[in-house]
């Protein structure tokens, strides 16, 4: 379990620029969620995620990995192996020769060699739909964005994390890429059972994927909970966030006098809904 | 207007990335490009100010070739492009400074310059931040400042590559906003994208596929052939999708419709009989 | 951590400094540098103490603000007054252990040294911080334009110079997290030996290698499209005039020179080290 405890940061702390990024932040994500966090920018998204495997310390408050307490150097080492952390445009930070070798770092990182590795290496590939032998050798440089993008996945999923922690994995990817990421986070989510912990602009893609999600706004959680409790009772548009379309049609069907239950998130759910009511009719 | 006369183009003796395109961007048109990652719609819209020269075949912008030396700084006067990643297209180290990089360029006389930038900054609303730095504005300011440079140059039209793909939904729709202004002011647009909503802005979409032009027509027809587009790799709004799952049933809304706002009172209608 | 340098960075206010043309601030800066480098003793620095606090004032810099510029060059200082401190073997021994040799002529090497660097930074930096990058970079190749006709680069290399201003801090800020992207997938980057360490950069250095080459690609095409071809029949949107007071900066500069040239004549005592 990962718990935030009253966590507070505040950048250019003892200066008359300091700020709070995030303030006085609690919550819970349990093993095996889908964990959603959404904010405008600046709403402290990124500075909250640091958190969760110490690249970030809190100014006040704890951190706790499964127990470990982020702010200890100690603990530090043993957390931050629990956390697979994905940046923004993870493809910019390739830099092996082969694919092989730039999934390689981390896994060598943790002190694995030998069988062990290759073994981790030929399944993370594997897991985020790159053939082994197609790829291995490739330089990382000569793939297309998409796969770049896979690539530096793979390097963290070789690293077996209880917790996957990503910013915006979906970013800049046509349509197809992101359904393929979307799918591949929910795969490793219910099949290897890995929690994940994901920002993330596209409300449309959040509500097939989440069990929970958590709205940031100026530096504190205006709400958290299931997709379906959030969007029947946040005002979103008032925090520069948008509604995920089908609750904004559920929505307008509600002012025109159809009423829809409003916790339905999914478009087929909506179709199958309307039809009945048409068929009868 | 643009005209592409059978243009091809690759990269050194590779194959085409693009192939025999003929495509005519009139004055005044909202154009939008779709595709998926390497179907070459970025390629095509490098053609369209010279950046980029066909392999074989022509393009003419306002009658001018753009293989032609001597007219390539009017064609690009004339096409502004707004690229993908804001930060990358800003210059110099303050807002309006960078706005006057452009009319530095064409030689316009120094008062003048001022005049151009005060009134970019105010098409896209940054006047109020035209002394900071550019690394301190936010990813949608970027990209308004990036328009903004583009705008005091005085182009006809409008190049949007993928303008909109790394900004967050406010960034998008401040984007969006001023795409929107531009073409009710005459400007003609051509809009790269992936976001398939957006495509709704325009009065035309190009849809590219491997290289080539596999649609083209009003995002109504367009949107008319869900399964095309899915089998390319690209999406469609989620009210088409709606749609055309109710009418599959036999709820018969017309192709039209493409808005969620437009869905509902169609939904409306049917269910009130 | 790395976005908190002040070196090299504008600080916008209204002042007499401010609106200096930025070609006699160079100029005054030139000669400022071979002022302090007149001073040879530390009473010399007494004038030039009074110059760089009034100028300070005059700029309406904070004082922490400025001495912040003086931040990353901590260890600087503290090496060159050490190795100052301990290689200096002149007036008499205070104290002498093992190789160690401390003498009252390398106390006052180590703080004349010290000092000296000191000068030099809040010189140059209120040259920085008072004038845009933009401003500079114009200065720069108004002053080299005459040069053009020897085929000196003056524009160009102006314009490269406004170019890594601008991409200074994006860089920064693209190596903060390349670097916290690295950690994040074990990466040690602050432990072990030196040969280590130098290992554990590359998976920092090559993405940011890799990402610089993508943004001057990009950068160059963005440029091409706004027209850019070079100096040739460009126009600028700041045009230099000289004012009454860049007369009075000149001025001033000359008077410090002269003062610095002529105090240890008269007072011969002034530039003698002890």
């Amino acid at each position: 379990m990962i718990e935030f405890l009253n966590v507070t940061h505040t950048y250019m702390n003892n200066s008359e620029l300091a700020h709070n990024a995030i303030s006085d932040i609690s919550f819970n994500v349990s093993e095996g969620e889908f964990f959603c966090i959404i904010g405008q920018t600046g709403s402290g998204k990124s500075t909250l995620i640091q958190h969760i495997n110490g690249l970030i310390m809190p100014t006040c408050g704890k951190v706790l990995v499964d127990g470990f307490d982020m702010s200890q150097k100690k603990q530090l080492i043993s957390g931050r192996r629990l956390v697979g952390m994905v940046f923004q445009y993870p493809e910019h930070q390739l830099f092996a020769e082969t694919v092989y070798k730039d999934i390689e770092f981390g896994v060598a990182n943790l002190g694995i060699t030998g069988d062990e590795a290759h073994e981790r290496i030929t399944s993370a590939m594997e897991a985020v739909g790159l053939c082994v032998s197609e790829f291995s050798e490739k330089s990382p440089f000569d793939l297309s964005g998409g796969e770049k993008r896979r690539v530096a996945l793979a390097g963290i999923i070789a690293m077996r994390p209880k917790y996957l922690v990503l910013d915006e994995p979906m970013a800049g990817l046509d349509p197809m890429g992101r359904q393929s990421i979307l799918s591949l986070l929910q795969q490793l989510q219910s099949e290897l059972g890995i929690t994940i912990i994901m920002v993330s602009h596209s409300m449309d893609d959040i509500v097939h994927v989440a069990t929970r999600i958590a709205i940031l706004s100026r530096g504190k959680i205006a709400a958290i909970g299931t997709p379906g409790e959030v969007f029947k009772n946040c005002e979103l548009n008032a925090m520069g966030l948008k509604l995920p379309q089908s609750i904004q049609l559920i929505r307008s069907l509600r002012e025109r006098g159809i009423e829809i239950e409003n916790d339905m998130l999914d478009e087929d759910a909506i179709a199958d809904e309307l039809l009945r009511r048409y068929l009868h009719a | 207007m643009i005209e592409l006369i059978s243009v091809s183009y690759g990269y050194n003796d590779s194959e085409d990335v693009i192939s025999d395109i003929s495509l005519t961007i009139n004055d005044g048109e909202f154009l939008a490009i779709v595709g998926h990652n390497g179907s070459g719609k970025s390629t095509v819209a490098k053609h369209l100010n010279g950046l980029l020269l066909p392999r074989s075949g022509q393009v003419y912008v306002n009658g001018l070739l753009t293989s032609d030396e001597e007219s390539i700084l009017t064609i690009r006067q004339n096409v502004g492009m707004v690229f993908q990643n804001p930060d990358n297209q800003i210059v110099t180290t303050v807002v309006e400074e960078d706005v006057g990089f452009g009319p530095e360029n064409l030689g316009i006389e120094t008062p003048k310059i001022w005049e151009r930038v005060d009134e970019a900054l105010e098409l896209v609303g940054m006047t109020e931040f035209r002394k900071r730095a550019p690394h301190m504005l936010s990813g949608g300011q970027k990209q308004r400042l990036a328009i903004a440079g583009v705008l005091a140059m005085h182009p006809s039209i409008i190049v949007f590559d993928e303008a909109t793909a790394m900004l967050d939904p406010k960034g998008r729709e401040d984007v969006i906003a001023i795409m929107k202004d531009l073409h009710a002011a005459g400007k003609t647009i051509v809009m790269i994208t992936q976001h398939m909503e957006e495509v709704l802005l325009s009065d035309r979409v190009i849809v590219m596929n491997a290289g080539r032009i596999a649609m083209d027509g009003t995002p109504t027809q367009i949107f008319e052939n869900a399964d095309k587009l899915r089998s390319m790799g690209l999406d469609v709004p989620l009210p088409v999708a709606i749609r055309d799952k109710l009418n599959a049933s036999g709820m018969n809304i017309p192709a039209s419709v493409l808005t969620l706002d437009s869905l509902a009172d169609e939904i409306e209608k049917r269910l009130s009989r | 951590m790395l976005k908190d340098i002040t070196l090299g960075q504008y600080y916008p206010a209204e002042s007499c400094i401010h609106r200096l043309d930025p070609r006699i601030k160079l100029l005054a800066m030139t000669l400022y540098i071979v002022i302090v480098f007149l001073a040879q003793s530390l009473y010399m620095f007494i004038p030039l103490a009074a110059f760089v606090t009034a100028a300070i004032l005059l700029s309406k810099v904070p004082i922490s603000y400025m001495l912040k510029s003086l931040k990353p060059l901590k260890w600087i200082l503290v090496f060159m007054f050490l190795l100052n401190l301990f290689l200096t073997k002149s007036g008499t021994e205070i104290l002498s252990f093992w190789i160690i040799k401390l003498t009252t002529g390398g106390i006052y090497k180590a703080f004349f040294i010290s000092i000296r660097l000191v000068f030099l930074v809040l010189g140059t930096s209120l040259l920085t911080l008072t004038t845009t990058p933009i401003l500079l970079t114009d200065g720069i190749e108004r002053i080299f334009s005459p040069l053009k006709v020897i085929k000196f680069p003056a524009h160009e290399l102006a314009m490269i110079m406004t170019i890594a201003l601008r991409f200074v801090p994006t860089l920064l800020e693209e190596a903060d997290k390349i670097m916290k992207a690295q950690i994040s997938r074990g990466a040690q980057i602050d432990t072990g030996s030196v040969f280590k360490r130098v290992k554990a950069m590359i998976p920092i250095l090559i993405p940011l290698l890799v990402g610089s080459f993508r943004r001057a690609d990009e950068l160059a095409m963005a440029m091409e499209s706004r027209c850019y071809h070079g100096g040739e029949g460009r126009t600028k949107m700041r045009v230099m005039k000289l004012t009454l007071g860049d007369g009075i900066c000149t001025l001033i500069m000359i008077s410090l020179l002269a003062i610095m040239i002529i105090l240890p004549q008269i007072f011969p005592m002034l530039a003698i080290m002890p």
